[in-house]
């Protein structure tokens, strides 16, 4: 009787695949947080990589040379900055090498203003490769017969809301 | 010819215009009935998850807002260059090319001279403006913007919070299975605020199933007067009644969800005597405790079940303990009779809402949504703007949000939930698609965020170079260092190597909404250039140089309105995804123009279009097919038109959307009930904090302005606000002010139908006091009374008795105050709340920047009144 009562109160609207385990519940209120949830298909899909970065097809080897033609945008260009940029790595190159570049041309203030203590980029700096966003600082560059294109533009506002 | 308009036209016509909504940020889709060529009707869409085809009052009156006789229509060039309040700017009518030339002409050479020169100030109202004015800003250079009042006052204790926890930007129950619900100075389903209309039918179906509404809240409001309970508590003081709880919860009862803290959380990290994780030393990995092996190992090499969660040991050669030791420890001295003293809440009541949360959270107990077994914790404490509103909001959030971390009722079937912080995208496209992610340290960071400073892992403190000092103070969002009082003093003392010059205003009217009108008008009155795109002519915009006749959301086109999913608009828990679009109804008036168009205008003039477009390129991430060329000129519609096509693919653009107003699809249960389907943990321990407040510190410090550390301690305490501290004898009240749901910021009171419901109401235009303590002073509903501030500034008001009110408490429902003559239906209506807030450092959180909103105040009869 106790049973049918709490379904119920807990939704008797509800189609049958919703049901409160009270059975699973009452013998059984000691499930572990992070042992009930078991792998599907579903779950495969939401821990995908998102579908916005991507490394340029790796026709050459990693180590060939590759020119880059980097645009700076914002005040990441302004009048000190030609758009683009064309930097030219005889023994192919990261997209931390292009960054570390462009710091040993445009100064450590440029640097200090994308990357952080740690190298890495902050996350105000949006770095785009070939027109998608840059996924892995780390990837190897690898370019056919094409000039590869590098993008970045700093996103800085603080805002509330 | 205006973008976006170009299909309207003056004809005989009766059509129903799929469209969203724009009297709120809650952006509802709406169906606009448009009989030869005049708007006669506005319903919601219940094709639609957003509003799910209802609207509320103030979205059936929208029609009143469009057709108000005192919208702007031309542009307009002040000719009085004095600025203040009650000068008369000496309009004068120019034209479009006038005004943009002069516009342009004074941003280049601000450009050339430092684009951080300008700042740009924007309404909270109206979402979809965010990026053509985030992207405008990136490619001029400025990271200086602002959301005005509304993000000043609302959430930079919320929003953060909520994204550190909860990867979202606020929080609410999952009404369709949740039991037991806490509220905390939150209206969530029963008034305005994020999903109003769709969480008002899942609020109402929820307690037509039985579930518990216990509402705390000073005043006994619109939530209140729907819920279960009504617990007054004096104002400012959640942290300690939710702590008191907390401790309820963990030292008497015991009745915490071990396993979710072990595997979900950073409790089982070790913190070393310094108040930081204890880590190894090659990878530098946070250590927990292994019992299995009896040794400390990092976190990621240890199974949860083996993490101790209490004890004392010795790592890295140092005493360390869990977190979770130092939390229980910590929380003992939080006695639920401590938590009246400090709250006015019984003792005896404290230990039966800790009792009541954690036994209704069924910890350990499971259920099938859709065939996917989850957790069930049918629990949820929220807090929101009533919370946020104070010196110490960031503990406040921290305490009530503890409630939930303690039994694991984040983000599983009936808990608290986030606004959809994961997206797994449309069936055939997979976008848009966001997850919260891990950083090293195991702690989330959110997958999506309203710009691109995440909430965590937050960036180390440095030398400003915002006007607003959030460098300095990383956890802040939006700064009162922007109108403040002191912020000449500031900028100096941080040495900001800039000064705002010129300011471009959309939509807000920051002189009601952020403090008193003084302190406000003496900092736009500084600005050597002011723009101003408004529908009115308002407080705000008689301090502009030129003002701007922009589109009313009936004229407006933009492809997303709802989006991002987890921000103000869209309903959390199941059901459907909704992305809506905002289409023109109605053709511009005279010459008003769409900002977005202006502000391509302008950048064509001021010779940033290749940067805008690469703006936008990166704000919108747009694939390769759809990115924006070189310095190409494209129209707004042609960006809708690509943004909708770059997530729905290319037979979905705009004119399919024009057509349909909306795209929905549903939910799936691994969506709104992800935490347990990835490895990311949240903190109860707030770690970083301690090294934000030494790097904040080693900036300021030097500069001699004192950084309280009580503010920086890793675990929540009760700190009073400046209110709690007052001693001056009549000053007997605790002034607040309160989302009124019949008004949306100061822009509705303009609203002929919204006003005249509001003067029907009796709270909105009045004082709200407790009917016992106001007979006792003599006063009588309906008294003229004067409120007056510690620092002496004054409003009056008509006051309003009523039981429910806390003794001590004066309510206040905002934004009122208009004296603007262009304003006409606005001037005068309702009490000007914020002329009695100060705005300076000493009125405003040292960790979060959040302005104390709440004043003690006195009351004395006007003269006159009887």
């Amino acid at each position: 009787m106790w049973r049918r009562l709490i379904w119920i109160k807990m939704g008797a609207n509800r189609d049958s695949q919703d049901a409160v385990d009270l059975l699973h519940g009452k013998t059984n209120l000691s499930v572990r947080w992070d042992a009930v949830v078991k792998r599907t298909d579903s779950f495969q899909s939401l821990t995908r990589a998102p579908d916005t970065g991507t490394d340029l097809p790796e026709t050459t080897h990693p180590a060939a040379p590759v020119e880059i033609q980097v645009w700076l945008f914002g005040n990441l260009g302004g009048p000190r900055v030609t758009n683009p940029l064309t930097l030219h790595f005889a023994e192919g190159c990261s997209m931390r090498g292009v960054l570390d570049e462009l710091g040993r041309r445009l100064g450590p203030e440029f640097l200090r203003t994308v990357v952080s203590e740690n190298g890495e980029p902050f996350n105000t700096c949006r770095i785009s490769l070939n027109g998608e966003l840059a996924k892995d600082l780390a990837t190897p560059i690898c370019v056919g017969t094409s000039t590869a294109s590098v993008e970045m533009i700093l996103f800085r506002e603080i805002e509330g809301g | 010819m205006n973008v976006g308009v170009s299909e309207v036209r003056s004809q005989r016509d009766d059509v129903w215009i799929p469209s969203s909504c724009a009297l709120c940020y809650c952006d509802c889709s709406i169906r606009v009935h448009r009989v030869d060529g005049t708007a006669i009707k506005i319903e919601g869409d219940p094709d639609s998850a957003l509003g799910k085809g209802r609207l509320c009052g103030k979205g059936v009156s929208g029609l009143m807002s469009h057709y108000d006789p005192n919208r702007l229509t031309v542009p307009l060039r002040r000719t009085n260059p004095k600025k203040g309040i009650g000068e008369d700017p000496g309009w004068k009518e120019i034209s479009w090319d006038e005004a943009l030339d002069e516009i342009a002409t004074v941003l280049k050479r601000v450009r050339a001279e430092d684009p951080r020169k300008l700042f740009i100030q924007r309404t909270t109202t109206v979402l979809a403006v965010s990026v053509p004015i985030t992207s405008f800003a990136a490619a001029f250079g400025t990271p200086n913007l602002s959301a005005s009042g509304g993000g000043l006052h609302c959430g930079n204790a919320a929003h953060h919070v909520s994204g550190v926890m909860h990867s979202s930007w606020s929080i609410v129950p999952d009404f369709e299975y949740c039991n037991y619900a806490i509220y905390f100075g939150a209206s969530k389903g029963h008034s305005a605020g994020h999903a109003a209309t769709s969480n008002m039918k899942l609020a109402a179906d929820a307690r037509t199933r039985g579930m518990k509404m216990v509402v705390v809240d000073p005043m006994c409001n619109y939530a209140s007067a729907k819920a279960t309970e009504w617990v007054p508590l004096r104002v400012g003081t959640d942290a300690a009644l939710a702590l008191a709880m907390c401790n309820v919860i963990v030292n008497d009862l015991g009745m915490v969800d071990g396993p979710y803290l072990q595997s979900r959380t950073n409790a089982p990290y070790l913190i070393g005597p310094d108040k930081l994780y204890v880590r190894e030393r090659q990878t530098n990995k946070p250590l927990v405790w292994d019992t299995s092996v009896e040794a400390a190992r990092p976190f990621t090499d240890v199974a949860a079940e083996n993490m101790a969660l209490e004890g004392d040991y010795e790592a890295n050669g140092v005493r360390c303990q869990p977190a979770f030791q130092k939390l229980r420890d910590h929380l003992k001295k939080f006695t639920p009779e401590w938590g009246e003293q400090v709250s006015t809440v019984p003792a005896a009541t404290i230990r039966r809402l800790g009792s009541e949360f954690a036994h209704e959270a069924r910890i350990g107990s499971t259920i099938v949504v859709k065939g996917v077994t989850l957790p069930y914790r049918p629990v949820a404490a929220i807090a929101f703007r009533g919370a946020q509103g104070h010196m110490n909001s960031l503990y406040n959030f921290v305490a009530v949000d503890l409630l939930n971390q303690l039994v694991g009722a984040a983000d599983v079937v009936g808990s608290c939930l986030g606004y959809n912080p994961v997206c797994d995208g449309h069936p055939e496209t997979g976008l848009p698609h966001y997850v919260p992610t891990a950083e090293p340290d195991g702690i989330m960071k959110v997958g999506l965020w309203r710009g691109f400073h995440l909430p965590y892992p937050p960036v180390n403190a440095r030398m400003p170079e915002t006007i607003g000092l959030q460098d300095v103070f990383p956890l802040a969002m939006g700064s009162p260092f922007v109108e403040s009082d002191d912020q000449d003093e500031f900028w100096e003392k941080f040495e900001l190597p800039y000064r705002p010059e010129v300011m471009i205003n959309w939509g807000s009217n920051l002189v009601l909404s952020v403090a008193n009108r003084e302190s406000i008008a003496r900092t736009l009155a500084k600005y050597k250039f002011m723009v101003s795109f408004d529908l009115f002519l308002t407080e705000t915009s008689n301090f502009a140089d030129i003002v701007l006749p922009d589109l009313g959301y009936l004229q407006q086109l933009d492809s997303r309105t709802s989006y991002p999913f987890y921000w103000c608009s869209h309903p959390a828990g199941m059901g459907d995804w909704s992305w809506n679009i905002r289409q023109p109804v109605l053709p511009p008036d005279g010459q008003q123009r769409g900002f977005q168009d202006v502000l391509a205008e302008l950048v064509d003039r001021i010779g940033i279009r290749a940067d805008y477009n690469a703006a936008i390129n990166a704000r919108l991430l747009f694939k390769p097919d759809y990115r924006l060329q070189g310095d190409r000129r494209y129209s707004w519609e042609e960006i809708c038109d690509a943004d909708l096509k770059n997530n729905f693919g290319p037979q979905r653009g705009l004119d399919w959307f024009k057509e349909r107003g909306v795209i929905s699809w549903p939910k799936k249960p691994e969506e709104i009930y992800w935490r347990p389907f990835l490895e990311v943990r949240v903190p109860i321990y707030w770690e970083f904090l301690v090294t934000v407040g030494e790097q904040t510190a080693a900036i300021a410090e030097p500069r001699g302005l004192k950084i309280p550390r009580e503010y920086y301690e890793p675990l929540p305490n009760f700190l009073p606000c400046l209110s709690h501290c007052c001693k001056k004898p009549d000053f007997d009240f605790t002034g607040f002010y309160y989302r009124d749901a019949i008004h949306t910021n100061s822009y509705t009171l303009e609203n002929a139908w919204l006003d005249e419901a509001a003067q029907l109401d009796p709270y909105s235009y009045t004082i709200a006091m407790n009917a016992d303590v106001g007979r006792k002073k003599g006063l009588h509903d309906g008294a003229s009374v004067w409120l007056e501030s510690e620092t002496g500034r004054k409003v009056k008001g008509r006051l309003k008795l009523m039981q429910g009110m806390h003794p001590e408490g004066l309510g206040i429902a905002a934004c009122a105050g208009h004296w603007s003559e262009g304003m006409p239906t606005a001037k005068g209506k309702g009490v000007a709340y914020n002329e009695l807030l100060e705005i300076d450092w000493h009125h405003c959180s040292p960790v979060n920047l959040n302005l104390d909103l709440c004043v003690r105040l006195k009351v004395s009869l006007a003269e006159g009144s009887r």
